[in-house]
């Protein structure tokens, strides 16, 4: 028998391909899904976080509107009812889920808002004594698209998360409802939501305005401005910061900022300027005819408003009021608010 | 049995052996080469996605807490902008808070939980008529001045800190020499805060200052708690 050793010239050049293959494949999953992960949190994440924000403003926005019918009314339910609000408890309503946004496979949109209107009463003094004013709740909910996980840049240091403890997602279960129940910490729950979800929540508090005239100036007529070539203006002040003093050009006052409300309205076309207004104009429909002066703030030609009637000041007058002591003074009544003011937080 | 050992004749000259040695040896350091660069490119982009997104979280931090402000007011040296918040929550500590809390925190007891301890629950609240108008208040002391909490944003060393009523949150970490650059502007009937964020990437090619000029992310943010005047 004869036993033949054979030698062999192959190398080793799959082995050192592959070791290639390997390295460069490597590299490049992490660089996948590096760019993948992150992506994800800075393109899906951040959009749902601030479209849920968007949906809570809308529903906020939605409640507002309607609030704004309530001004004079004393039963908020004669407005709310018939316009589709829901009566829960007590002076509380509600409406929603308004949704809206890119449609979902279930036909529904991929934001909505759940809203709650609060009537509650404040003491405001006199006038009046007391006027309600209104709370909106407003939750909005996004749908979140994208990789149900959380991003790689999280964690700050051994404690802190910084995404996590800024934008709260709801993967599996609604963390908001298992930590705060209602908002109150009323009967807290887990329970699972449908789709990884975003909500915000904001706050608005409308409460009603008393002032009559909302500019410096409002003329329902025809409006000739003062000091035509004699350095006539129109500014404005604050009487709590003492005498007038004119600070309307001194930027570095620190009455600047209440010397520029100085804001003329105009309910006809017709408007001829004299010196400077430092502040707003607006006129229905007119074309500005300045004389000497320049105009300091924002002009809107297609502003039309009507003055309501003025009703006589409150405060007992010398020749009206006169009694001896003692005696009940029945001033008259107060005026009505003219409008709500939003005052809009967001809550979480 | 006989052994026998056939010798292969077959090899390579000096020649064939040189050539291959360099061809092998220019092709192991263009891999290499191509290797530690695909690593640099990647440590690059990596650096650059992980700072932008610590930019986003910066600015929606600060966007969220300027929002909900009554007040805001930055200062250049050193960096920092102070947010004075409503305090919508009843905390411990709070004169409407029903329950003592204890310790550092302060946490309230156990098995302080609504109805019964409201501390964690939303308030009313107060709406009254001022010299400024109709103003809102959620919380307010005995003497009837409103309770705030206070948020500070401040850089130390690389690293940019919020501070909520003393507890301190890392909310960005980066040795890429994050700059913000915060600037609260009051008009006349509101406040907002221009807020411009830059870092400096690792590849460079048109010169360190266009190039962080190139990564700037504005943001501005209207404060919806200050109102003046009705």
């Amino acid at each position: 028998m004869k036993m033949q050793l054979e030698r062999t010239n192959t190398g080793s050049t799959i082995l050192c391909a592959l070791c290639t293959i390997l390295i460069i494949s490597v590299i490049g999953a992490n660089v996948l899904l590096n760019c993948t992960t992150r992506y994800n949190v800075s393109s899906k994440q951040v959009k749902g976080w601030k479209e849920a924000l968007y949906a809570a403003e809308g529903g906020g926005d939605i409640a507002f509107s309607e609030v704004r019918k309530l001004v004079g009314v004393i039963d908020p339910s004669t407005v709310l009812l018939p316009d589709g609000w829901t009566k829960t408890s007590g002076s509380s309503y509600s409406n929603g889920p308004y949704t809206f946004g890119q449609k979902l496979a279930d036909g529904t949109g991929s934001l909505s808002a759940q809203v709650t209107v609060d009537q509650l009463a404040a003491t405001l003094g006199t006038p009046p004594s007391s006027w309600p004013y209104f709370r909106i709740r407003s939750k909005g909910t996004a749908t979140l698209f994208g990789l149900p996980r959380v991003g790689m840049d999280d964690r700050m240091d051994n404690l802190t998360k910084a995404d996590s403890l800024l934008r709260k997602i709801d993967f599996k279960y609604d963390h908001f409802k298992a930590k705060y129940g209602d908002g109150d910490g009323n009967s807290p729950t887990i329970s699972p939501v449908s789709f990884p979800q975003v909500t915000r929540r904001t706050e608005t508090i409308a409460v009603p305005q008393f002032l009559t005239f909302t500019a410096a100036l409002e003329a329902t007529g025809s409006f000739y401005g003062p000091g035509t070539g004699k350095g006539g203006l129109i500014d404005s002040y604050d009487s709590k910061n003492g005498p007038y003093t004119f600070v309307a050009t001194n930027s570095s006052s620190p009455y600047y900022g209440d010397s520029r409300n100085g804001n003329v309205s105009v309910a006809t076309s017709v408007f001829q300027g004299g010196g400077n207004i430092y502040g707003n104009v607006t006129t229905n429909g007119g074309t500005l005819n300045l004389k000497n002066g320049q105009i300091y703030g924002t002009i809107d030609n297609n502003v039309p408003f009507t003055v309501a009637p003025v009703a006589n000041p409150w405060s007992p007058t010398a020749s009206g009021w006169t009694s001896t002591s003692p005696a009940t003074i029945t001033p008259p009544a107060p005026p009505c608010p003219k409008q709500m003011l939003p005052n809009m937080s967001i809550l979480r | 049995m006989k052994l026998s050992q056939i010798n292969n004749t077959k090899g390579f000259t000096l020649g064939e052996t040189m050539v291959a040695m360099g061809i092998a040896s220019f092709m192991l350091l263009a891999i290499i080469t191509a290797s530690i660069a695909l690593q640099k490119s990647f440590n690059a982009v990596d650096n650059y996605f992980a700072t932008q997104i610590q930019q986003i979280r910066i600015i929606e931090y600060l966007n969220r807490d300027v929002k909900r402000s009554y007040a805001v007011t930055s200062t250049a040296s050193p960096q920092k902008v102070t947010c004075t918040i409503p305090n919508y929550i009843i905390q411990c500590g709070d004169p409407d808070a029903n329950a003592t809390c204890t310790g550092t925190p302060p946490m309230p007891p156990s098995g302080c939980t609504p109805p019964g301890c409201n501390i964690g629950t939303r308030r009313n609240p107060t709406v009254k008529l001022s010299a400024n108008g109709v103003s809102v208040d959620y919380a307010l002391d005995a003497g009837g001045s409103p309770i705030t909490t206070t948020v500070d944003y401040s850089i130390s060393n690389q690293s940019i800190m919020r501070t909520e009523n003393g507890h301190l949150t890392t909310i960005a970490s980066s040795t890429d020499n994050l700059l913000p650059s915060w600037l609260d502007v009051d008009v006349s009937n509101t406040e907002y805060l221009s807020t411009s964020i830059t870092f400096l990437p690792i590849f460079i090619s048109g010169g360190a200052t266009a190039e962080r000029s190139g990564t700037t992310l504005f943001a501005t943010a209207y404060l919806r708690n200050l109102r003046r005047g009705n």
